[in-house]
Protein backbone atom coordinates (compact mmCIF):
# COMPACT_ATOMS: atom_id res chain seq x y z
CA UNK A 1 0.00 0.00 0.00
CA UNK A 2 1.29 3.39 -0.83
CA UNK A 3 0.42 6.89 -1.82
CA UNK A 4 -0.14 8.20 -5.30
CA UNK A 5 -0.33 11.80 -6.43
CA UNK A 6 -2.40 13.26 -9.21
CA UNK A 7 -4.69 16.04 -10.27
CA UNK A 8 -8.17 16.41 -8.80
CA UNK A 9 -10.85 17.40 -11.27
CA UNK A 10 -14.27 18.21 -9.85
CA UNK A 11 -17.11 17.03 -12.07
CA UNK A 12 -20.88 16.60 -12.15
CA UNK A 13 -22.41 13.13 -12.30
CA UNK A 14 -25.89 11.97 -13.21
CA UNK A 15 -26.35 10.28 -9.84
CA UNK A 16 -25.24 13.46 -8.07
CA UNK A 17 -27.96 15.42 -9.89
CA UNK A 18 -30.56 12.74 -9.13
CA UNK A 19 -29.70 12.33 -5.45
CA UNK A 20 -29.65 16.10 -4.81
CA UNK A 21 -33.30 16.22 -5.88
CA UNK A 22 -34.12 13.91 -2.96
CA UNK A 23 -32.15 16.14 -0.63
CA UNK A 24 -28.56 17.14 -0.07
CA UNK A 25 -28.73 15.82 3.48
CA UNK A 26 -29.43 12.24 2.34
CA UNK A 27 -26.77 9.52 2.71
CA UNK A 28 -27.05 8.84 -1.06
CA UNK A 29 -25.94 12.40 -1.92
CA UNK A 30 -23.00 12.21 0.52
CA UNK A 31 -22.06 8.80 -0.86
CA UNK A 32 -22.09 10.02 -4.46
CA UNK A 33 -20.27 13.31 -3.78
CA UNK A 34 -17.60 11.32 -1.87
CA UNK A 35 -17.02 8.79 -4.65
CA UNK A 36 -13.73 9.33 -6.43
CA UNK A 37 -13.44 7.94 -9.95
CA UNK A 38 -9.89 6.88 -10.83
CA UNK A 39 -8.03 4.81 -13.37
CA UNK A 40 -8.16 1.04 -12.52
CA UNK A 41 -4.34 0.82 -12.65
CA UNK A 42 -4.09 3.60 -10.05
CA UNK A 43 -6.52 1.62 -7.91
CA UNK A 44 -4.36 -1.49 -8.32
CA UNK A 45 -1.21 0.50 -7.49
CA UNK A 46 -2.81 1.38 -4.15
CA UNK A 47 -3.72 -2.32 -3.69
CA UNK A 48 -7.31 -1.29 -3.24
CA UNK A 49 -10.60 -2.84 -4.29
CA UNK A 50 -13.44 -0.71 -5.68
CA UNK A 51 -15.59 0.76 -2.90
CA UNK A 52 -12.78 0.81 -0.34
CA UNK A 53 -12.22 4.06 1.57
CA UNK A 54 -9.25 6.27 0.80
CA UNK A 55 -7.85 9.51 2.11
CA UNK A 56 -7.57 12.36 -0.37
CA UNK A 57 -5.26 15.22 0.63
CA UNK A 58 -4.73 18.66 -0.83
CA UNK A 59 -2.68 21.51 0.67
CA UNK A 60 -5.99 22.86 2.04
CA UNK A 61 -7.65 19.81 3.54
CA UNK A 62 -8.17 16.08 3.85
CA UNK A 63 -11.27 14.01 3.23
CA UNK A 64 -12.35 10.38 3.23
CA UNK A 65 -13.68 9.13 -0.10
CA UNK A 66 -14.50 5.79 -1.66
CA UNK A 67 -12.88 4.87 -4.96
CA UNK A 68 -14.37 3.42 -8.09
CA UNK A 69 -12.60 2.59 -11.35
CA UNK A 70 -13.33 4.68 -14.44
CA UNK A 71 -12.01 5.05 -17.96
CA UNK A 72 -9.47 7.84 -18.00
CA UNK A 73 -5.74 8.42 -17.86
CA UNK A 74 -3.66 7.56 -14.81
CA UNK A 75 -3.14 10.36 -12.31
CA UNK A 76 -6.47 12.07 -12.89
CA UNK A 77 -8.97 11.82 -10.04
CA UNK A 78 -12.61 12.79 -10.63
CA UNK A 79 -14.81 13.84 -7.71
CA UNK A 80 -18.30 15.37 -7.98
CA UNK A 81 -18.31 19.00 -6.81
CA UNK A 82 -20.03 19.00 -3.45
CA UNK A 83 -19.41 19.25 0.28
CA UNK A 84 -16.54 16.73 0.17
CA UNK A 85 -14.61 18.33 -2.70
CA UNK A 86 -15.14 21.78 -1.14
CA UNK A 87 -12.94 20.75 1.81
CA UNK A 88 -9.94 20.40 -0.50
CA UNK A 89 -10.20 23.50 -2.65
CA UNK A 90 -8.50 26.72 -1.61
CA UNK A 91 -10.18 30.10 -1.86
CA UNK A 92 -7.45 31.44 -4.16
CA UNK A 93 -8.86 32.57 -7.50
CA UNK A 94 -5.71 34.20 -8.97
CA UNK A 95 -7.77 37.33 -9.53
CA UNK A 96 -10.26 35.57 -11.80
CA UNK A 97 -13.19 34.95 -9.43
CA UNK A 98 -12.97 31.20 -10.04
CA UNK A 99 -11.26 28.85 -7.55
CA UNK A 100 -9.09 25.97 -8.79
CA UNK A 101 -11.96 23.54 -9.19
CA UNK A 102 -10.09 21.54 -11.83
CA UNK A 103 -6.47 20.44 -11.90
CA UNK A 104 -5.72 20.66 -8.19
CA UNK A 105 -2.59 18.65 -7.13
CA UNK A 106 -3.62 16.04 -4.53
CA UNK A 107 -2.41 12.77 -2.99
CA UNK A 108 -4.43 9.62 -2.43
CA UNK A 109 -3.78 6.79 0.01
CA UNK A 110 -5.82 3.88 1.38
CA UNK A 111 -7.69 4.71 4.58
CA UNK A 112 -7.74 2.12 7.34
CA UNK A 113 -8.93 4.03 10.38
CA UNK A 114 -12.07 5.80 9.16
CA UNK A 115 -13.92 3.26 7.10
CA UNK A 116 -17.61 3.77 7.90
CA UNK A 117 -20.16 5.38 5.60
CA UNK A 118 -20.59 8.15 8.19
CA UNK A 119 -16.88 8.99 7.91
CA UNK A 120 -17.25 10.06 4.27
CA UNK A 121 -16.62 13.65 3.37
CA UNK A 122 -15.03 16.11 5.71
CA UNK A 123 -15.39 14.15 8.95
CA UNK A 124 -11.72 13.55 9.62
CA UNK A 125 -11.30 14.11 13.35
CA UNK A 126 -7.89 13.28 14.75
CA UNK B 1 -28.03 13.18 -23.56
CA UNK B 2 -31.15 15.30 -24.00
CA UNK B 3 -28.88 18.01 -25.39
CA UNK B 4 -27.61 15.67 -28.11
CA UNK B 5 -31.00 14.21 -29.03
CA UNK B 6 -33.03 17.38 -28.99
CA UNK B 7 -30.62 20.16 -29.95
CA UNK B 8 -27.03 19.53 -30.90
CA UNK B 9 -26.47 16.19 -32.66
CA UNK B 10 -29.55 14.13 -33.52
CA UNK B 11 -32.18 16.83 -34.16
CA UNK B 12 -33.35 17.27 -37.73
CA UNK B 13 -32.98 20.88 -38.79
CA UNK B 14 -34.19 23.05 -41.65
CA UNK B 15 -30.84 22.68 -43.42
CA UNK B 16 -29.82 19.36 -41.85
CA UNK B 17 -32.71 17.12 -42.88
CA UNK B 18 -30.82 13.89 -42.17
CA UNK B 19 -30.12 14.79 -38.51
CA UNK B 20 -27.04 13.10 -37.02
CA UNK B 21 -25.74 11.92 -40.42
CA UNK B 22 -25.62 15.53 -41.58
CA UNK B 23 -23.47 16.64 -38.69
CA UNK B 24 -19.91 16.21 -37.48
CA UNK B 25 -19.37 16.04 -33.73
CA UNK B 26 -15.87 16.46 -32.31
CA UNK B 27 -15.37 16.09 -28.56
CA UNK B 28 -12.28 17.49 -26.83
CA UNK B 29 -11.91 16.26 -23.25
CA UNK B 30 -9.40 14.92 -20.75
CA UNK B 31 -11.11 11.51 -20.55
CA UNK B 32 -13.62 9.42 -22.48
CA UNK B 33 -17.23 10.26 -21.53
CA UNK B 34 -20.74 9.28 -22.59
CA UNK B 35 -20.62 12.30 -24.96
CA UNK B 36 -17.25 11.34 -26.48
CA UNK B 37 -18.68 7.89 -27.33
CA UNK B 38 -21.31 9.64 -29.48
CA UNK B 39 -18.73 11.72 -31.34
CA UNK B 40 -17.27 11.26 -34.83
CA UNK B 41 -13.90 12.22 -33.41
CA UNK B 42 -12.64 12.28 -29.83
CA UNK B 43 -9.47 14.21 -29.01
CA UNK B 44 -8.18 13.24 -25.57
CA UNK B 45 -6.08 16.12 -24.29
CA UNK B 46 -3.72 16.72 -21.36
CA UNK B 47 -5.43 18.70 -18.57
CA UNK B 48 -4.48 22.37 -18.24
CA UNK B 49 -3.47 22.83 -21.89
CA UNK B 50 -6.62 24.59 -23.14
CA UNK B 51 -4.92 27.93 -23.74
CA UNK B 52 -2.09 26.36 -25.75
CA UNK B 53 -4.54 24.32 -27.84
CA UNK B 54 -6.79 27.29 -28.64
CA UNK B 55 -3.75 29.43 -29.50
CA UNK B 56 -2.36 26.82 -31.91
CA UNK B 57 -5.81 26.36 -33.47
CA UNK B 58 -6.03 30.13 -34.05
CA UNK B 59 -2.61 30.09 -35.71
CA UNK B 60 -3.62 27.18 -37.97
CA UNK B 61 -6.90 28.91 -38.86
CA UNK B 62 -4.95 32.01 -39.91
CA UNK B 63 -2.45 29.85 -41.83
CA UNK B 64 0.47 31.17 -39.79
CA UNK B 65 3.77 29.26 -39.90
CA UNK B 66 4.57 27.31 -36.72
CA UNK B 67 8.38 27.17 -36.90
CA UNK B 68 8.80 25.95 -33.32
CA UNK B 69 6.37 23.06 -33.77
CA UNK B 70 7.62 20.21 -35.99
CA UNK B 71 4.83 18.46 -37.90
CA UNK B 72 5.21 15.32 -35.76
CA UNK B 73 4.89 17.23 -32.46
CA UNK B 74 1.91 17.17 -30.12
CA UNK B 75 -0.09 20.04 -28.66
CA UNK B 76 -2.01 19.29 -25.47
CA UNK B 77 -1.27 15.57 -25.92
CA UNK B 78 -2.79 15.41 -29.43
CA UNK B 79 -0.71 15.31 -32.67
CA UNK B 80 -0.48 18.61 -34.54
CA UNK B 81 -1.83 16.84 -37.65
CA UNK B 82 -5.08 16.10 -35.77
CA UNK B 83 -5.49 19.79 -34.97
CA UNK B 84 -4.89 20.64 -38.64
CA UNK B 85 -7.61 18.13 -39.59
CA UNK B 86 -9.96 19.74 -37.07
CA UNK B 87 -9.38 23.19 -38.56
CA UNK B 88 -10.05 21.84 -42.08
CA UNK B 89 -13.30 20.34 -40.79
CA UNK B 90 -14.27 23.62 -39.14
CA UNK B 91 -13.52 25.67 -42.25
CA UNK B 92 -15.51 23.25 -44.42
CA UNK B 93 -18.71 23.41 -42.36
CA UNK B 94 -21.67 25.69 -43.06
CA UNK B 95 -22.53 26.43 -39.48
CA UNK B 96 -20.23 25.51 -36.61
CA UNK B 97 -20.84 25.79 -32.89
CA UNK B 98 -18.25 25.50 -30.13
CA UNK B 99 -20.03 24.24 -27.03
CA UNK B 100 -17.70 24.70 -24.11
CA UNK B 101 -18.19 23.84 -20.45
CA UNK B 102 -16.65 24.63 -17.11
CA UNK B 103 -13.72 22.37 -18.03
CA UNK B 104 -12.45 25.42 -19.90
CA UNK B 105 -13.29 28.08 -17.33
CA UNK B 106 -12.27 26.23 -14.17
CA UNK B 107 -8.94 24.77 -15.27
CA UNK B 108 -5.56 26.48 -15.59
CA UNK B 109 -5.84 29.73 -17.53
CA UNK B 110 -9.55 30.19 -16.70
CA UNK B 111 -10.85 33.39 -18.36
CA UNK B 112 -7.80 33.52 -20.63
CA UNK B 113 -8.84 30.15 -22.12
CA UNK B 114 -12.24 31.59 -22.79
CA UNK B 115 -10.80 34.72 -24.39
CA UNK B 116 -8.85 32.51 -26.83
CA UNK B 117 -11.96 30.49 -27.69
CA UNK B 118 -14.03 33.62 -28.30
CA UNK B 119 -11.30 35.11 -30.49
CA UNK B 120 -11.06 31.79 -32.35
CA UNK B 121 -14.79 31.79 -33.02
CA UNK B 122 -14.66 35.42 -34.17
CA UNK B 123 -11.84 34.62 -36.57
CA UNK B 124 -13.64 31.52 -37.88
CA UNK B 125 -16.39 33.85 -39.11
CA UNK B 126 -14.01 35.02 -41.83
CA UNK B 127 -14.45 31.56 -43.34
CA UNK B 128 -17.88 30.32 -42.27
CA UNK B 129 -20.64 30.91 -39.77
CA UNK B 130 -19.42 30.04 -36.28
CA UNK B 131 -20.80 30.47 -32.77
CA UNK B 132 -19.84 29.65 -29.19
CA UNK B 133 -22.38 28.53 -26.61
CA UNK B 134 -21.41 28.11 -22.96
CA UNK B 135 -22.84 24.90 -21.51
CA UNK B 136 -24.55 25.77 -18.25
CA UNK B 137 -24.80 23.42 -15.30
CA UNK B 138 -28.02 24.05 -13.45
CA UNK B 139 -31.30 25.28 -14.88
CA UNK B 140 -31.57 28.99 -15.63
CA UNK B 141 -27.99 29.89 -14.64
CA UNK B 142 -28.21 32.02 -17.76
CA UNK B 143 -31.23 33.86 -16.29
CA UNK B 144 -29.24 35.80 -13.71
CA UNK B 145 -26.60 36.68 -16.34
CA UNK B 146 -29.26 37.89 -18.76
CA UNK B 147 -31.17 40.02 -16.26
CA UNK B 148 -28.02 41.53 -14.73
CA UNK B 149 -26.77 42.35 -18.23
CA UNK B 150 -29.89 44.20 -19.32
CA UNK B 151 -30.12 45.98 -15.98
CA UNK B 152 -26.47 46.93 -15.39
CA UNK B 153 -24.57 46.11 -18.57
CA UNK B 154 -22.58 43.33 -16.87
CA UNK B 155 -23.36 39.62 -16.46
CA UNK B 156 -22.01 38.88 -12.94
CA UNK B 157 -19.63 40.20 -10.26
CA UNK B 158 -21.44 43.56 -10.32
CA UNK B 159 -20.88 45.96 -7.43
CA UNK B 160 -23.59 48.61 -6.89
CA UNK B 161 -22.24 50.07 -3.65
CA UNK B 162 -21.48 53.44 -5.27
CA UNK B 163 -24.97 53.72 -6.71
CA UNK B 164 -23.81 52.79 -10.20
CA UNK B 165 -22.68 49.39 -11.49
CA UNK B 166 -19.02 48.42 -11.48
CA UNK B 167 -17.82 45.09 -12.89
CA UNK B 168 -14.64 43.32 -11.94
CA UNK B 169 -14.35 39.53 -11.65
CA UNK B 170 -11.58 38.74 -9.16
CA UNK B 171 -12.54 41.79 -7.10
CA UNK B 172 -16.34 41.82 -6.88
CA UNK B 173 -16.93 38.10 -7.49
CA UNK B 174 -18.43 36.08 -4.63
CA UNK B 175 -15.33 34.03 -3.84
CA UNK B 176 -13.00 37.01 -3.69
CA UNK B 177 -15.36 39.12 -1.56
CA UNK B 178 -15.73 36.21 0.87
CA UNK B 179 -12.05 35.25 1.17
CA UNK B 180 -11.10 38.90 1.73
CA UNK B 181 -13.83 38.92 4.42
CA UNK B 182 -15.26 42.16 3.04
CA UNK B 183 -18.81 40.87 3.30
CA UNK B 184 -20.42 41.32 6.73
CA UNK B 185 -23.93 40.09 5.88
CA UNK B 186 -25.26 37.89 3.08
CA UNK B 187 -28.63 37.45 1.38
CA UNK B 188 -28.50 34.12 -0.47
CA UNK B 189 -31.13 33.46 -3.14
CA UNK B 190 -31.55 30.26 -5.14
CA UNK B 191 -28.08 28.90 -4.50
CA UNK B 192 -26.34 26.59 -2.05
CA UNK B 193 -22.88 27.93 -1.15
CA UNK B 194 -22.60 25.36 1.67
CA UNK B 195 -22.44 22.58 -0.92
CA UNK B 196 -20.42 24.19 -3.67
CA UNK B 197 -18.07 26.91 -2.41
CA UNK B 198 -14.60 26.13 -1.04
CA UNK B 199 -14.36 25.60 2.72
CA UNK B 200 -12.78 28.97 3.52
CA UNK B 201 -15.67 30.87 1.90
CA UNK B 202 -18.28 28.78 3.74
CA UNK B 203 -16.46 29.35 7.05
CA UNK B 204 -16.69 33.12 6.55
CA UNK B 205 -20.40 32.89 5.67
CA UNK B 206 -20.97 30.91 8.89
CA UNK B 207 -19.43 33.79 10.88
CA UNK B 208 -21.66 36.55 9.47
CA UNK B 209 -25.45 37.02 9.47
CA UNK B 210 -26.94 35.05 6.56
CA UNK B 211 -30.47 35.05 5.18
CA UNK B 212 -31.42 32.28 2.76
CA UNK B 213 -34.41 32.15 0.39
CA UNK B 214 -34.73 28.48 -0.41
CA UNK B 215 -37.51 25.94 -1.07
CA UNK B 216 -35.51 22.91 0.10
CA UNK B 217 -33.39 21.86 3.03
CA UNK B 218 -29.75 22.00 1.91
CA UNK B 219 -26.20 22.42 3.15
CA UNK B 220 -26.66 26.19 3.63
CA UNK B 221 -30.05 26.18 5.38
CA UNK B 222 -28.61 24.05 8.21
CA UNK B 223 -26.42 26.93 9.47
CA UNK B 224 -28.03 30.10 8.06
CA UNK B 225 -29.37 32.60 10.61
CA UNK B 226 -32.68 33.09 8.82
CA UNK B 227 -34.25 30.70 6.30
CA UNK B 228 -37.28 31.97 4.39
CA UNK B 229 -39.04 29.10 2.59
CA UNK B 230 -40.13 30.09 -0.91
CA UNK B 231 -42.11 28.37 -3.65
CA UNK B 232 -39.81 26.71 -6.21
CA UNK B 233 -39.56 28.81 -9.39
CA UNK B 234 -41.09 27.13 -12.42
CA UNK B 235 -43.11 24.74 -10.23
CA UNK B 236 -44.85 26.90 -7.66
CA UNK B 237 -44.32 30.25 -9.41
CA UNK B 238 -44.54 31.26 -13.06
CA UNK B 239 -41.79 33.30 -14.68
CA UNK B 240 -39.17 33.53 -17.40
CA UNK B 241 -36.51 30.87 -17.84
CA UNK B 242 -33.47 31.51 -20.04
CA UNK B 243 -32.31 28.46 -21.93
CA UNK B 244 -28.54 28.22 -22.41
CA UNK B 245 -28.79 29.36 -26.03
CA UNK B 246 -30.30 32.60 -24.64
CA UNK B 247 -33.89 31.76 -25.68
CA UNK B 248 -36.34 33.11 -23.10
CA UNK B 249 -39.08 30.63 -22.18
CA UNK B 250 -42.23 31.29 -20.17
CA UNK B 251 -42.67 28.72 -17.41
CA UNK B 252 -46.08 28.12 -15.88
CA UNK B 253 -46.98 27.45 -12.30
CA UNK B 254 -47.77 23.74 -11.90
CA UNK B 255 -48.88 23.50 -8.28
CA UNK B 256 -49.87 25.69 -5.36
CA UNK B 257 -47.33 26.14 -2.59
CA UNK B 258 -48.04 27.71 0.79
CA UNK B 259 -44.93 29.89 0.39
CA UNK B 260 -44.37 33.22 -1.40
CA UNK B 261 -42.11 33.57 -4.44
CA UNK B 262 -38.51 34.90 -4.26
CA UNK B 263 -39.80 38.10 -5.89
CA UNK B 264 -42.51 38.65 -3.27
CA UNK B 265 -40.07 38.11 -0.41
CA UNK B 266 -37.42 40.45 -1.84
CA UNK B 267 -40.06 43.10 -2.63
CA UNK B 268 -41.46 43.01 0.89
CA UNK B 269 -37.93 43.22 2.39
CA UNK B 270 -37.24 46.23 0.15
CA UNK B 271 -40.49 47.94 1.21
CA UNK B 272 -39.72 47.28 4.85
CA UNK B 273 -36.22 48.79 4.45
CA UNK B 274 -37.78 51.87 2.81
CA UNK B 275 -40.23 52.19 5.75
CA UNK B 276 -37.38 51.96 8.28
CA UNK B 277 -35.37 54.57 6.35
CA UNK B 278 -38.39 56.92 6.23
CA UNK B 279 -38.85 56.48 9.96
CA UNK B 280 -35.17 57.19 10.60
CA UNK B 281 -35.31 60.34 8.43
CA UNK B 282 -38.49 61.53 10.18
CA UNK B 283 -36.95 61.07 13.61
CA UNK B 284 -33.79 63.05 12.80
Amino acid sequence: MGTISGLLITVRTGRQGATMENGKLTPEYLEETSMLAINPEDLAALEMAPGQPARLKSPDGEVIVTCRPTTGPRGLFFLPLGPTASQLISGETHGTGVPDFKGLPVTLEPELKFSQQTDLGGHVDE
Amino acid sequence: MRHLSRYSALAKGLFVAEGRKGRKVVVIDVRPTATSKQADEFLEITPGQDFEIATVLRAIIKGLPLPELPEDSTVGGVPLSKWRELVSLMKACHYGVVMFGIGVTESRGKDLNLEQIIKLVGEMNEFTRFYAIPMRGHGNVNGSNQVLTWQTGYPFAVNLSRGYPRYNPGEFSVMDLLIRREVDAALIIATDPGAHLPKVAVEHLKNIPTIVLEPHENLTTSWANVVIPVAPAGVGVSGTFYRMDNVALQVKKLADFPFPSDLEVVKSIKERIADVKDYQRASL
